[in-house]
């Protein structure tokens, strides 16, 4: 079981809502993939035509709700739209990104922490999406962060765990959940991650774009799942050189 | 009078508050969040908060997101 701050989850894969074909696929995929807890990002409401209501799907699916603060530049933005999300969704559960540049939505880690600070005082459950950097995960640890959330490669591209290294050296380190968000692209690259000891993994494009999100959710749960019992189990050690697995007893020697 | 929700400018032929307003613009309540003049308003307040002329609203809802 995964303890966050003050709720247990059995599942280690934690999902997102965004790039789903439809409402009802989105929510079906959710529940294919037993995931607990699910981001939902915020907008600005179009008086003139707003139908997409995903809220009412996810509720019913009994699902925990993690608001995002995406499109937030700043602390100071990331800050306002937090406390709106605590509004709308009445959690103080945030994961906490701001990312000032599109083209490649690479966090800000000054933002962030700073940011960090001043929600945990505020008394949000912070989970800051961050790139891979040890130094500043434990920066958002003294912070009050209650995981680190760090990339595996930049959101949406599907390229795996580019930070492997890194994100060794922040389980390492690390006394609060870490949960390796962004770019997770296959099961494959979240059964690594979870193999690596990450606590959870966040997964949203590789599921909502594939040809079938439902099979694709299942095959992501049971990865998530086969990486963590191999974890628990321990991974044999590795070598540059053979090491016999069948006895080597010349028995052919004589023939 | 005259207000502005998210950029738009509503008429309002008398005061309302924001309950209220957001009956009159076919807004549910459930999953959005208020702010008048970025001053955030929270939930418990809304029936008693009144509009006045030329305040800005920003409603916000959940939307899908990563």
């Amino acid at each position: 079981m995964l303890t966050i701050a003050d709720k247990t989850f059995s599942s280690r894969l934690f999902t997102g809502t965004g790039k789903f074909s439809s409402r009802q696929t989105m929510a079906d995929a959710i529940t294919a993939s037993a995931s607990e807890l699910v981001t939902m990002a915020l907008k600005r409401v179009d008086l003139n035509n707003d139908q997409d209501d995903i809220l009412e799907p996810l509720l019913n699916a009994g699902v925990n709700l993690l608001p995002n603060t995406s499109g937030a530049r700043n602390a100071d933005e990331a800050i306002y739209a937090a406390q709106l999300a605590r509004e709308a969704l009445q959690t103080n559960w945030l994961k906490l990104e701001i990312h000032p540049d599109p083209k490649y939505l690479l966090p800000d880690p000054i933002e962030t922490l700073k940011a960090t600070e001043k929600l945990s005082e505020m008394g949000f459950v912070v989970m800051p999406y961050v790139h891979a950097d040890p130094v500043l995960c434990k920066r958002l640890e003294e912070a009050g962060a209650a995981c680190v959330m760090p990339l595996g490669s930049p959101i949406g591209s599907n390229l795996g765990l580019k930070t492997k290294e890194f994100l060794e050296i922040i389980i390492e380190q690390s006394n609060v959940p870490v949960v390796v968000d962004a770019g997770i692209g296959s099961p494959s690259d979240a059964a690594k991650a979870m193999e690596l000891g990450a606590d959870a993994v966040l997964v949203n494009t590789a599921i909502a774009v594939s040809r079938n999100p439902i099979a694709m959710a299942t095959a992501f749960k049971e990865a998530v799942t086969a990486g963590r019992r191999a974890y628990e189990a321990g991974l044999g050690s590795r070598s540059l050189q053979a090491e016999a697995s069948s006895p080597l007893t010349a028995f052919l020697d004589t023939i | 009078m005259q207000i502005m929700v998210n950029d738009q400018l509503l008429q309002l032929s008398s005061p309302l508050t924001l309950q209220q307003l957001l009956k009159e613009i076919n807004q549910p309540d459930k999953g959005v969040a208020l702010a008048v003049n970025r001053q955030i308003i929270s939930r418990n307040r809304w029936s008693a908060h009144t509009l006045l002329e030329g305040d800005e609203i920003t409603l916000i809802k959940a939307t899908a997101g990563g």
